[in-house]
């Protein structure tokens, strides 16, 4: 009866939090994805799973010690990057991997959705003075261009930024104070700051991952409290994909809707001057230059590489010429606007991608991925070694 | 859901260990009264804040002031303020929709433009509790004097969201008992029905939640037994979610040393609807039977009068529950099983007497038509009629 009295409650319940946080800290330092290819769906948000920096960081680390003396290169950006569609021994990263070989170790930190800077990005951040030769390479489209913390992906930003893992920027943080908080926005960052000193968000993901999963998902349905490590990467299970016209005729008026709605094609983005030429918008490029100077401090845009991912010519032939204009525009001005921010950019466009390399619009299929993979390993070779700057933290 | 935000965890991690560390009973009160105003201006904002302020102050004064008159007009000032908040767009909008349904939608427009754009955080249960008192104050049954005890009557914050509604005739003496000393069985008690609260609420609830979420559209094309695992889903999500909130209510008063009412009994043992009733959200049971069926004459003039106040009142009691028609259609459902229920003895004769003898013999049948019967309520709470319908009725297809 001792054991239900008050007092011993009362301490389990001390013992037992301070417990949680020592062991939510362990597992914030170490690597628990073993064998990690990918944020593939039942390791991301899609699924309510979020892996936090600290344990992104621990990924890297271990797959490129810094003893090996091999360069890091970080991937970030979105679905494409991701490999979406693409089985686990089809992944375009593992083509990347190749083509650059042993001197160089790839690490796919990119999800669906994301951002150019979002959690590779911001694992990137978190590596780059640990890594003085490490390169972040990541993909977006022209247009889009949203800061680590203005994203689908923002949890990963505020985590490494509350853990004082990313270095410190005079500009950002004048930036982060002057942004307009919501109810959301400051639920979210209260919640990763507590996460800095209680490391509950670590605990719970490692729990998940190794143990037991608490949340029930639509993806996972009667497999959703399984533990991570135990389920495929999704992709595997999908049917392959079919490149092949018939399957774009059907998905023609869906897809083509969306792709008139990217932001390569926006028509608020484009007008035409007095000779009826497209051309882009002052206020647009402004805006593009405004956000693409709040993307990485200095001096990383120089140890970046943007690729501007390929729009499936297939569908791009079904646009009017007045829209391909608009495309061809975005990527040359969004290639030029990296370029004067200090980036390296790679544009896809016109790089000789056929409608069999993708799946639908802008999704590759494994000889998609291929042919990415020797252009962009072309590009992370003819990049000059980085300078070591210092960063402060 | 307001206790799951980690705004409220870091509230509570610093109010309860100050809580526990004041050496002096009136500096705990002081402490709890400014803890529960700031919880309520957080999650009520300005806009939220005020009209309880006004409604609060108009409650005092009438309650202060002993008279009846005062406390009549405050209860239709109360009563008024919970209409337009919270049902005017729904009344105006079914009222004129019956004539003119484009004009409906004009006159919704326009109460959504004139009013915030949601009703004030708990405006039900300020509403209840306030109209509690001033009836019992005009009853001659009790009158707070000291600002700061109705202070916390009104703005306690464990109950101020979902309930338990407070009796401030029992909630007083428990609140200086509570703050007179810090007792550490209060405070395991507290913890330990907290942690079971969360438990039901987020480890349980919240995933049946999505679960329902995700089935529910497509209930009918289910497999017979599927669809019945998604029914008592959609029985236990409720349950859970709402004791569960009630749990953590209740134990985060209790760490402070105050014992609020019990709201769930295990209501799904119940054998009857008038015994689910007195296990389920008994809070506000009671206080519908205190403050609407009585006052209306509960079962004191007949069973034809009583069958009619019991409608009137679960008609209010599914209302209450939020302005929709699938509410005051729920309520009415139950009112219709509690007519039954509760009469068919008398008015079936001989017939209904060896009924109700051979249910009496049989209580796991008495239990399975109780409880299939709220649960297919639930149906009614949470879909629109015709989907309800069809729910229930593959239900007992193939």
């Amino acid at each position: 009866m001792k054991l239900f009295s008050p007092i011993p409650i009362c301490v389990g319940v001390i013992a037992g939090f301070v417990a949680c946080c020592l062991l939510g800290r362990a597992s914030s330092q170490k690597n628990i994805y073993k064998n990690f290819q990918r944020l593939h769906p039942f390791l991301e948000q899609e699924t309510s799973y979020y892996p936090t920096a600290s344990q992104l960081v621990a990924v890297a680390r271990a797959q490129c010690p810094p003893s090996a003396g091999r360069k890091l290169v970080i991937l970030g950006g979105n679905s494409v990057f991701n490999g979406s569609g693409q089985k686990h021994g089809e992944l375009w990263s593992r083509a990347l991997q190749e083509e650059l070989g042993d001197r160089y170790q790839v690490v796919n930190f990119s999800a669906p959705g994301a951002g150019l800077v979002d959690n590779g990005g911001v694992i990137f951040e978190c590596l780059a003075r640990e890594y003085p030769q490490a390169l972040f390479v990541t993909n977006t489209e022209p247009g889009y261009y949203p800061a680590g913390n203005r994203s689908a992906y923002s949890y990963l930003f505020w985590d490494a930024y509350y853990k004082g893992l990313l270095p410190s920027d005079a500009r950002r943080e004048k930036r982060l104070a002057n942004e307009k908080e919501t109810p959301g926005s400051r639920e979210l960052k209260l919640g990763r700051r507590m996460n800095s000193a209680l490391y509950f968000n670590d605990l719970w993901t490692d729990v998940s991952y190794r143990y037991v999963s608490t949340v029930w998902t639509s993806w996972l349905k009667e497999r959703s409290f399984r533990p991570r490590r135990r389920l495929p990467d999704w992709y595997d299970k999908r049917p392959p994909v079919v490149a092949e016209e018939s399957e774009f005729q059907q998905m023609l008026p869906g897809h083509l809707d969306a792709l008139r709605h990217r932001h390569a094609l926006s028509t608020e983005r484009y007008q035409q001057n007095g000779v009826g030429a497209w051309v882009q918008t002052e206020e647009s490029l402004h805006q593009d230059e405004a956000q693409i100077a709040d993307l990485l401090p200095e001096p990383l845009p120089h140890r970046s590489l943007v690729v501007f991912t390929p729009y499936n010519p297939w569908f791009l032939a079904h646009l009017t010429d007045a829209e391909r204009t608009r495309v061809e525009l975005g990527f040359s001005n969004g290639g030029l606007l990296l370029e004067k921010a200090g980036y390296h950019v790679l544009s896809t466009f016109d790089r000789g991608f056929v409608p069999e390399d993708f799946g639908d619009t802008v999704h590759l299929s494994p000889a998609g991925g291929r042919r990415l993979a020797h252009l962009v390993a072309e590009s992370i070779r003819s990049m000059p070694e980085p300078n070591q700057v210092a960063l402060t933290r | 859901m307001i206790f799951t935000t980690y705004w409220f965890f870091a509230f509570a991690a610093i109010l309860f260990p100050l809580y526990w560390l004041l050496p002096w009973g009136r500096a705990r009160l002081g402490l709890l009264l400014v803890g529960c105003a700031i919880f309520h201006g957080h999650f009520a904002g300005a806009a939220g804040v005020i009209p309880i302020v006004v409604l609060a102050v108009a409650t005092y004064l009438a309650g202060r002031s002993g008279r009846s008159s005062w406390c009549i007009a405050t209860i239709i000032l109360c009563v008024a303020s919970l209409g337009i908040y919270k049902y005017s767009p729904f009344f105006v909008g079914s009222a004129v929709g019956l004539f003119d349904p484009q004009l409906a939608a004009k006159c919704a427009l326009w109460i959504r433009q004139a009013l915030p754009a949601s009703p004030p955080l708990a405006i039900s249960f300020f509403t209840f509790e306030f109209v509690h008192y001033l009836y019992d104050v005009r009853k001659g049954r009790m009158r707070i004097t000291s600002p700061v005890d109705f202070a916390l009557f009104t703005i306690f914050f464990p109950s101020l969201v979902a309930g338990p509604i407070k009796r401030c005739g029992d909630f007083l003496p428990a609140l200086h008992r509570g703050v007179a000393a810090v007792a550490t069985a209060d405070v395991a008690i507290g913890l330990s029905r907290v942690a079971i609260g969360f438990a039901k609420k987020v480890l349980i609830s919240d995933n049946l939640a999505t679960v329902i979420n995700y089935y529910a559209p497509h209930f009918t094309q289910q497999s017979l037994g599927t669809r019945w695992l998604l029914f008592a889903a959609i029985a236990f999500r409720i349950l859970l979610d709402f004791s569960g909130y009630s749990d953590i209510a209740i134990g985060l008063a209790r760490m402070f040393g105050i014992t609020l009412p019990e709201n769930f009994r295990w209501p799904y043992l119940a054998s009857s609807l008038q015994e689910f009733w007195q296990r389920w959200h008994i809070s506000l049971s009671t206080w519908i039977r205190d403050y609407i069926y009585i006052p209306l004459g509960g079962s004191r003039h007949g069973v034809a009068r009583k069958i009619v106040n019991g409608f009137i009142v679960f008609a209010l009691c599914g209302l209450w529950h939020g302005a929709a028609w699938n509410f005051i259609v729920w309520g009415i459902f139950h009112g219709a099983g509690l007519a039954v229920c509760g009469n068919y003895r008398l008015l079936l004769g001989r017939t209904g007497a060896q009924i109700g003898a051979f249910l009496d013999r049989f209580p796991p049948l008495s239990w399975a038509l109780t409880t299939g019967y709220v649960w297919l309520g639930w149906l009614l709470f949470f879909y629109p009629l015709p989907q309800a319908y069809k729910m229930a009725a593959s239900l007992f297809s193939r």
